[in-house]
């Protein structure tokens, strides 16, 4: 069966559309605004006419590739293309800053590859025996993953934790705004109808990074043309030497494993993974203070991790037929169109399709890596467009990214206005990715708790008497007293703390 | 701007809204019995953000050195610019339609942006005007995306 499931990817129209769906994908991911799903929305229902397998195939293309494209423009332009590619931005940004675009983008690009692949071989072998164990979770463990996430805010406050806490918590109520959840309260909407819906993550995310990016390059822009220089565009293989590789192996691992386990949980999703893998290999790694100057080992990191979420969250879709994310959610319609009930009868059902779908991420894995490899030459031309042209574009790009996450122009204003206070918090250099966390974060942590109060009748006990629950409450102190320690220590010898990357230039 | 006067201003800021949203979260009462209520995150929240910008706002005023005020060679001009022509473009957005307002803003900002040397008017027209055509084509033609048309009708 398995190899009769190869046979059935192994010809020219899947092989095609796999390719199709690969490079569309990385556009898709590439362009900020373009998400994952909407790539997978967008050609769903061209699917439905295709064989099983060739619709399923495409999809899968989709996903691989759009997840990965976000890497393209969050080192080019510090601009994540996709929320998972976040934490990209804190070292490929500095990398790109220092002229070694080529090398980050080359890093990343590989470690995606990786971090898929290691995913894809979890989502083949353990993926039954894995999905049993966390369908135990409950809210109650959901929230201190939420709490153990959010401890990430320390590590990226850079020299003020206080104003990092700050902008965290700023981020966390802004994420209130709208209906409530469990009792669809109307929060904070002033009675605008508009603001039922609260805020897309893509209109925050836009605002804060993109919009604030070019009011700052108003302020700058004397300067504008001096900071505009040729790219030099050396890359020998992926600018990682094999002695670096094996440095990195434990970080790739951990990266890989960490997206995996956030993937196969529902609802937490791409982007906190590639925090989470950031902040714990910085927590981990012996020199802490490099990190967001533009090290390899942060890139490395983040890109891992979120292109390993892409296998795990297949997993609970395809044992349990649980999607734990929206373009998973998506996927489950186009595989019950085509007859495949996922569940834990899958493989017997239908074991050839299973393989198949195996196969084509595989294959989607490996074409992202041809195919961005050999874009890297153009993708860095990017650079090469003068800025005072390139930014204006961008904008546009991001306005209508931000346009058509529903279609309203309201959405539009609400960019502005982030990137307004995206701009003030620059100023009064107070850092900004903090508000990002408590933003994805906030309403996690906020249902999970309220629904874990309300199962156990108000008792906060059950949060340190459910095992998995206090492992991650310890690991939330251990790393948060780790950052404190690091911050000490880097007062006393004088140097500053790491700061936020996206901060230092404020 | 020193930094001390920087975190005044940003624990001001803060514990303003900090006392604003636990003004506009007591009125959110539970609905589900022996449920905590959709005020109590907001609330707790609220609390908390006035407790940190307080602790910012005092450490900041007993801290005895000054700081250094940074000098800068900003300009002050072509930021205020920037953030009027983006103000203008979202509300445009809708008014004039997707395709007037963008080739507008491009136009503007590309200047804006542009020194005396690099300024070629011909290069950014041509670019002010191609760019939302090309998207508009795109996202027409792939997402069928309903782009605001504005009074003009395009």
């Amino acid at each position: 069966m398995i190899l009769e499931g190869i046979m059935l990817v192994l010809n020219p129209v899947c092989l095609g559309l796999i390719l199709m769906g690969v490079i569309i994908g990385i556009i898709f991911g590439a362009m900020p605004g373009l998400s994952a799903t909407m790539a997978v929305v967008l050609f769903l229902p061209l699917s439905f006419g295709m064989e099983p397998i060739n619709g399923i195939s495409l999809l899968m293309g989709l996903y691989l590739g759009a997840i990965s494209g976000g890497l393209i423009t969050a080192i080019l332009l510090k601009i994540p293309g996709t929320p998972s590619s976040i934490a990209t931005v804190f070292d490929g940004g500095p990398m790109a800053d220092k002229g070694e675009a080529g090398r980050a983008l080359g890093v990343g690009i590989l470690y995606s590859f990786f971090g898929g692949l290691i995913s894809i071989f979890a989502l083949i072998f353990i993926s039954p025996s894995l999905a049993k164990i966390t369908l135990k979770f409950t809210p109650v463990e959901y929230f201190s993953i939420a709490v153990f996430s959010l401890t990430i805010i320390a590590s990226l406050s850079g020299k003020s934790l206080l104003k990092g806490l700050l902008s965290g918590f700023f981020g966390m109520a802004l994420s209130m705004v709208g209906m409530a959840p469990l009792d669809s309260f109307t929060r904070f909407t002033f009675g605008n109808f508009q603001l039922l819906s609260g805020f897309d993550i893509v209109v925050v995310l836009i605002g804060v990074f993109a919009i604030t990016d070019i009011i700052q390059a108003g302020f700058d822009r004397k300067h504008l043309a001096d900071k505009y220089k040729k790219q030099t565009f050396v890359l020998r293989g992926f600018g990682i030497s094999f002695r670096e590789f094996k440095a990195q192996t434990v970080n790739m691992i951990r990266s890989a494993l960490i997206g995996i386990g956030i993937g196969i949980l529902p609802g937490i999703g791409g982007s906190t993974a590639g925090l989470l893998s950031y902040t714990a290999t910085k927590n981990s790694s012996k020199h802490p203070e490099k990190f967001g100057t533009g090290i390899i080992d942060g890139v490395i990191a983040s890109e891992t991790s979120n292109n390993a979420v892409i296998g795990g969250s297949l997993i609970p879709l395809l044992t349990m037929g649980i999607p734990g994310n929206t373009v998973t959610a998506v996927f489950l319609g186009g595989l019950l169109i085509h007859g495949i009930s996922p569940g834990p009868l899958i493989f017997i059902k239908s074991g050839d399709i299973m393989y198949g779908l195996f196969a084509a991420l595989m294959i989607a894995n490996i074409f992202m890596l041809i195919f961005e490899y050999l874009g890297l030459k153009w993708f860095v031309k990017l650079l090469d467009i003068p800025k005072h042209i390139l930014l204006p574009i961008i904008m546009v790009l991001c306005i209508v990214g931000a346009y058509s996450t529903a279609n309203r122009v309201f959405d539009v204003w609400s960019v502005f206005v982030f990137g307004l206070i995206g701009f003030f918090f620059k100023r009064l250099k107070v850092p900004s990715t903090p508000l990002i966390i408590g933003f994805i974060l906030g309403p996690m942590a906020e249902t999970n708790l309220r629904r874990a109060l309300m199962a156990s009748a108000g008792d906060w006990s059950v949060f340190v008497t459910r095992p998995i629950s206090l492992v991650f409450l310890l690991v939330s102190l251990g790393s948060v007293i780790i950052v404190l320690r690091q911050n000490k220590r880097a007062k006393k010898s004088g140097a500053r703390p790491a700061e936020a990357p996206l901060d230092e230039e404020a | 701007m020193t930094n001390r006067q920087r975190d005044i201003i940003a624990a001001v800021i803060f514990l303003a809204f900090g006392i604003f949203m636990f003004g506009n979260s007591l009125g959110i009462n539970p609905i589900i019995p022996n449920e905590v209520g959709s005020g109590y995150v907001p609330k707790f929240l609220s609390i908390v953000i006035s407790v940190l910008s307080v602790a910012l706002l005092v450490l900041t005023l007993l801290k005895k050195k000054l700081g250094p005020t940074e000098k800068t060679d900003e300009d002050i001009k072509g930021g205020i610019f920037t953030v009027m022509a983006l103000a203008a473009y979202v509300v445009l957005f809708q008014v004039l339609g997707f395709l007037v307002s963008t080739a507008l803003y491009l136009f503007i900002q590309i200047t804006l942006l542009s020194n005396e040397k690099n300024r070629e008017f011909l290069v950014f027209g041509i670019i002010s005007i191609v760019v939302p055509l090309v998207i508009y084509g795109l996202f027409k033609a792939l997402f069928h995306m309903p782009f605001p048309t504005g009074i003009l009708g395009i």
